[in-house]
C-alpha cells in the first residue's frame, strides 16, 4: 500500500533564490545598512548587527536558564574548531569590563587530545597541544591539556588535576596508551567508535571536572550539531535520551551538568561570527574526515540534514523544536542508569517492543548457545564472590564480566556499541568495569529475592 | 562450501536481513511467522471471534500479511473471521490492475472481498483528482481519502479491526519524517501498533516489527502473486528523502530500522506541551482536529473549482468560509448522502485517525 | 582578459586543497559571457582540488555545509552560482562540516 498518509501535507517550504543584481542588495533587517549574511530562514543582517544579535543570544542564553550562579567556577571543553573558537571569543567578551550583562562565572578551558584513536604520532599530538596550547595561552583564561588515555586509570588518580601554565609534552602513561589501543581495536564499526569516543570523552570530562572542584561543564554544540546527533541518536536507539543529549543542559550525571551555550546558533552563524571577528580555529582531524558520505551512521546523518538544509532552510530548527517538546519522565536518584553513558535505562520495556521483539528474533534465527566472553562466567561459578553485592568482589583478578551480563546493565545505545565490539572484559575502563559488575550483582541479588518484595 | 542453515542441517538459502542469521527456506517461512504470532500474541492484536478486515492493496505487503494472517489463523486457532478490503482510488493502470491481483488472492485465500470507491464515496477518481490539481499535491488527497475509505468500507462490513501491511521499514520511515516535520502528535502516535482502541474501529499493525526485505523474500520465496508496480502518481519527494534515509541507515547497521521503532517507543512528550485535541467534522462527522474535516475540505476544494484549498495552513479555509465564499450549502449531494449512512457510528471513531 | 581573483578556504576544505588556505589564481578570459561562481567551482575542481572532489562540489554547486562568502558577505545576498565574478573579488569557502 502507498505509503503517504493522512497529514503529510505540512512539508516544509523550499528554499527561494532571489534574483540577483548588482546595486540591489538586500538591506539589513534591523538598521537598513547593506545586508552581509543570511541567517534564520531568510533574515538578513549587516555585519555589526549580526555580531550584536550573537553576543545578545550568547548572553541570554545564560540569564533565561539561571543555571549558573555569579562566581562559579565552570571547566570549557576547547576542541579548537569552530564553535569553540566562538565560544572562547563569545566568554571573553562576555566577561570583560565593557560588557553589558557581563557574565559572572569564572572559567577554566580544557583541551582532550584523541589523537591515540586518530592514529597519529607523538609529534603530531604534540604539535596539535602546542598550537591549542598557545591560543589558550593567548586567551588568559586557566588551562590545561589532558590525554584521552586518562580514562583508562582509575577514576581517583584523576584528583590531580590542575591548571598549567606552559605546555611541555603530552604525559601519557605507555600502560594507558596500550589499554585505550586495544579497547579502541576491538570495536569493529566506525559507527560505534563515535559512539564510543563520545561516551569516553563525556566520561573524562565530567571526572575532570569533578576533581577540579567545578560543577558544571560547557561545551561547543550548536544547533545545527544537536539536530543531526537528535536524528542520528534516533537512528541509535537513543529515543528516550535525546532530552539529554540535545538539551541545554545535560543533567545525567548526579553531579555534574554539561551545559551547551552556544545550543541557540546555527554551524552557520559560529562559522559568520569567526569570520567577522577574524577568528581562526584550528583544523584538527577527527574520526570521519574525508571519509565517504556513508563511513558511518552520524556520518550519513550529518550529509543527509545538510543536504536537506540547504533545500528547505527550515530543516535544523524544525529538527530542533521537536527536540524540545520531548521529556525524560522518571528521573530521579533511584532510576537504574545505564553504566557506560549514565543515562537512565531505557530496556524495561513491555512484551510488546522493538527491544522484546528483537530478542525473539534472535533467539529463533540461532541454536540455543551462551557465549561468554573471556572464558569463565563470572561469580555464580566460581564461589569466590563475597556476596556482598556492592562490587567488592571485583577485586578479585579471575572475575570475568560476559558480554550478555555487561548489556543487561547498559542502556539500549550502549548495548549496540559493545555488539560491535569483539570482546568487552579488561577492556573498557577499569571504572566501568567495576560499577557494571556491581550492578549485575546487585540486578542478580534483585532477582534472586524477587519472590519476596512486596510491592511498594 | 555451502553454508548451513542456522537451525537444521540443510542448505542454507538466504541471510536473514534482519538478523544476519543463514536459514534455509522452510525454517525462514517458521521464523517468519512465529514471529508475527509472536507480535500478535505480545500485543494482544485479537480476540476469538472477531471479525478482521485486511486493507489489501495487491502490493507485496498486504498480500503476505493476508497469506499470513490466514495461515496463523489456522494454525494458532484465533478463530478470526478475515475479510479483504480494497479501496480504489481510481488510477488507471495502477489500481485497475492491482485489484486483479487483489480478485485473484480472493480466490487463492479464499477470503471475501470488498472494494470501496472514491468515485463511489466522493465523486471523484483519482484521475479526475489529478487533472484538478496537477501532480503535486495529489499524494495529499490520495492519503486522507484512503483513510476515510477504508473506514468506510469497514463499516459497512461490521468489521470490528482494521489490518494493515505496514511493515517496521515504513514506521521508521514515519518517526523520521514527523521529526523533521516537527509534528509531535504524530510522532508520539505513530509507533502505537494500534490506534483507535478507544474508539469504534481499532487500526493495527501485525508487520510492525517486520523488515520490508524479509517481506519481500518472503513473497518471494513462497512465490504468492503480488502487485509490483509503483503509483503511476510519484509519492511525495519529501518521503522519499526519508526514505533514502532509512534504506542507507539500514546498510550501514542492519538494526538501524529496529533501533528506530525503539526510539520511537521510549520518547516521551512534556507534560506542558499542547497536543491539537480531536473532535468531529462539523459536516460529516469524521474525527477532526479542526472544525471540518481535511477530506470535507479537500473536496470542498475540488467542487467549488478551489483545488488548492485545503492545501497548507488552516486559517485559509476560515476566511473563506467567512466570507461565505465555501460551504455555502449543507447538502453536498454524493457526499453528504453517503456519508449521511453512518454518521452516528463515525462520531465516536475518536483517535482512529492516526498511525 | 583574464580575471585575477583571490580564494580561500577554511574550516577544514582546505584539507582537500593541499591544506593550502589561501590561492591567488587568474581565470583565462571566457568567450562566452562572464565569470560566475557556477564557472569558478568547474574551474577549481578541475585544476585546484587535490582529492575527493565530491567533498567540496555537488552536481553543479557547493556541497551542502560549506559556506561561501564573497568579498565578506554570504553568498546567499549576492546571487549564489550566479554572482558574476569582478578583478579582485575575494571568495571564501568555509566548512561547516565535522572533521571538514
Amino acid at each position: 500500500m502507498c505509503s503517504v498518509q493522512d497529514g503529510e501535507d505540512v512539508i516544509p517550504e523550499r528554499k527561494k533564490t532571489g534574483k540577483f543584481t548588482e546595486g540591489e542588495r538586500r538591506p539589513c533587517m534591523k538598521c537598513g545598512e547593506s545586508a552581509a549574511v543570511i541567517i534564520r530562514v531568510n533574515d538578513a543582517f549587516c555585519r555589526g548587527c549580526f555580531l550584536t544579535y550573537c553576543t545578545h543570544k550568547f548572553r541570554s542564553a545564560f540569564g533565561k536558564s539561571k543555571l549558573i550562579r555569579d562566581g562559579e567556577k565552570v571547566l570549557v571543553a576547547f576542541s579548537g574548531g569552530q564553535s569553540s573558537t566562538a565560544l572562547l571569543h563569545l566568554i571573553q567578551e562576555g566577561l570583560s569590563e565593557r560588557a553589558q550583562k557581563k557574565l559572572r562565572f569564572i572559567p577554566s578551558f580544557v583541551f582532550i587530545d584523541e589523537g591515540a584513536v586518530l592514529n597519529q604520532t607523538q609529534e603530531e599530538r604534540s604539535e596539535t597541544c602546542q598550537q591549542v596550547a598557545a591560543l589558550l595561552q593567548q586567551s588568559g583564561f586557566p588551562w590545561n591539556i589532558i590525554s584521552l588515555e586518562k580514562i583508562m586509570q582509575e577514576s581517583n588518580s584523576l584528583e590531580k588535576f590542575e591548571l598549567s601554565e606552559q605546555f611541555e609534552s603530552l604525559h601519557v602513561s605507555e600502560k594507558d596508551q596500550e589499554e585505550l589501543k586495544s579497547l579502541w581495536n576491538s570495536v569493529k564499526t566506525l559507527s560505534a567508535k563515535e559512539e564510543m569516543i563520545r561516551t569516553l570523552r563525556s566520561r573524562l570530562l565530567v571526572s575532570i571536572a569533578t576533581a577540579g572542584g567545578y560543577s558544571k561543564v560547557l561545551v561547543g554544540d550548536t544547533g545545527t550539531k544537536l539536530s543531526i546527533r537528535l536524528l542520528s541518536d534516533v537512528a541509535q536507539g537513543r529515543g528516550m535520551h535525546l532530552p539529554f543529549e540535545t538539551g541545554f543542559a545535560d543533567c545525567r550525571h548526579p553531579e555534574m551538568k554539561i551545559v551547551r551555550p552556544v545550543r541557540d546558533f546555527t554551524a552557520k552563524e559560529v562559522a559568520m561570527y569567526n569570520a567577522f571577528h577574524n577568528l581562526q580555529p584550528l583544523v584538527l582531524p577527527a574520526l570521519t574526515t574525508k571519509a565517504a558520505s556513508n563511513a558511518s551512521i552520524e556520518r550519513l546523518t550529518e550529509t543527509f540534514v545538510t543536504g536537506l538544509q540547504a533545500d528547505f532552510p527550515s530543516t535544523v530548527s524544525t529538527i530542533f523544536r521537536t527536540g524540545e517538546k520531548l521529556s525524560v519522565e522518571d528521573m530521579d536518584s533511584e532510576v537504574d542508569r545505564c553504566q557506560f553513558c549514565q543515562a537512565p535505562l531505557d530496556t524495561n520495556v513491555p512484551a510488546s517492543s522493538a527491544l522484546n521483539a528483537t530478542l525473539f528474533s534472535q533467539s529463533l534465527s540461532q541454536k540455543s548457545s551462551t557465549s561468554t566472553i573471556g572464558g569463565a562466567s563470572n561469580c555464580d561459578k566460581t564461589d569466590s564472590c563475597c556476596g556482598e553485592g556492592d562490587g567488592s568482589c571485583q577485586t578479585q583478578k579471575d572475575f570475568r564480566l560476559t558480554k550478555e551480563d555487561l548489556a543487561d546493565v547498559l542502556c539500549y545505545g550502549c548495548r549496540l556499541v559493545i555488539k560491535d565490539m569483539n570482546s568487552v572484559d579488561d577492556l573498557l575502563p577499569a571504572n566501568v568495569l567495576q560499577s557494571a559488575a556491581a550492578a549485575v550483582r546487585r540486578k542478580k541479588m534483585k532477582d534472586e529475592i524477587q519472590d519476596f518484595l512486596l510491592p511498594s | 562450501m555451502p553454508v548451513k542453515c542456522g537451525l537444521c542441517e540443510k542448505k542454507a538459502i538466504l541471510k536473514r536481513p534482519k538478523t544476519g542469521d543463514a536459514l534455509c527456506k522452510d525454517c525462514f517461512f517458521w521464523a517468519f511467522e512465529e514471529e508475527v504470532h509472536k507480535t500478535i500474541i505480545d500485543a494482544n492484536l485479537f480476540s476469538p471471534g472477531e471479525v478482521v478486515a485486511i486493507g489489501a492493496s495487491g502490493g507485496k505487503d498486504s498480500t503476505v500479511l493476508a497469506y499470513t494472517l490466514k495461515t496463523l489463523n489456522e494454525r494458532y486457532d484465533y478463530k478470526l473471521d478475515l475479510i479483504l478490503l480494497s479501496v480504489d482510488e481510481g488510477i488507471t493502470g495502477y489500481r485497475d490492475d492491482s485489484l486483479e491481483t487483489v480478485k485473484r488472492n480472493q480466490q487463492q485465500y479464499e477470503l471475501p472481498l470488498k472494494i470501496i470507491s472514491y468515485k463511489e464515496l466522493y465523486g471523484w477518481t483519482m484521475d479526475d483528482i489529478v487533472k484538478q490539481v496537477g501532480l503535486k499535491n495529489n499524494c495529499t488527497f490520495c492519503g486522507v481519502f484512503r483513510r476515510q475509505a477504508l473506514d468506510r468500507g469497514a463499516m459497512l462490513l461490521k468489521v470490528d479491526k482494521i489490518v494493515t501491511g505496514h511493515n517496521a521499514d515504513d514506521i521508521a520511515e514515519t518517526v523520521i519524517m514527523n521529526i523533521l516535520r516537527g509534528d509531535i502528535a504524530r510522532l508520539k502516535r505513530c509507533t502505537a501498533i494500534t490506534t483507535g482502541a478507544d474508539g469504534a474501529l481499532p487500526r493495527c499493525k501485525p508487520f510492525k516489527y517486520t523488515y520490508e526485505k524479509e517481506i519481500v523474500m518472503y513473497a518471494y520465496f513462497k512465490k504468492l502473486d503480488y502487485f509490483s508496480t509503483e503509483c503511476i502518481y510519484s509519492p511525495n519527494a519529501y518521503r522519499g528523502h526519508a526514505r533514502t534515509y532509512i534504506k542507507d541507515l539500514e546498510a550501514i547497521r542492519p538494526s538501524s530500522i529496529i533501533d528506530i521503532i525503539h526510539s520511537g517507543e521510549c520518547m516521551a512528550v512534556k507534560k506542558e506541551v499542547k497536543l491539537p485535541v480531536q473532535g468531529t467534522c462539523s459536516r460529516c462527522g469524521y474525527i477532526s482536529s479542526q472544525e471540518v474535516c481535511k477530506a470535507c475540505v479537500l473536496l470542498e476544494g475540488l467542487n467549488k473549482g478551489l483545488p488548492k484549498l485545503g492545501i497548507g495552513k488552516p486559517h485559509k479555509v476560515k476566511k473563506l468560509e467567512a466570507q461565505g465564499k465555501i460551504f455555502t450549502d449543507t447538502k453536498n449531494p454524493k457526499f453528504v448522502e453517503n456519508r449521511d449512512a453512518d454518521k452516528g457510528s463515525m462520531a465516536n471513531n475518536a483517535a482512529a485517525l492516526d498511525f | 582578459m583574464e580575471l585575477v581573483v583571490s580564494l580561500e578556504f577554511s574550516g577544514g576544505a582546505e584539507l582537500l586543497f593541499d591544506k593550502v588556505k589561501n590561492h591567488e589564481v587568474s581565470l583565462p578570459a571566457r568567450a562566452n559571457g562572464p565569470w560566475t561562481i557556477k564557472h569558478l567551482l568547474v574551474w577549481i575542481k578541475d585544476n585546484l582540488l587535490k582529492e575527493r572532489p565530491e567533498l567540496f562540489v555537488q552536481g553543479d554547486t557547493v556541497r551542502p555545509g560549506i559556506l561561501v562568502l564573497i568579498n565578506d558577505a554570504d553568498w546567499e545576498l549576492m546571487g549564489e552560482l550566479n554572482y558574476e565574478l569582478k578583478s579582485k573579488d575575494r571568495i571564501v569557502f568555509i566548512s561547516t562540516l565535522h572533521g571538514g
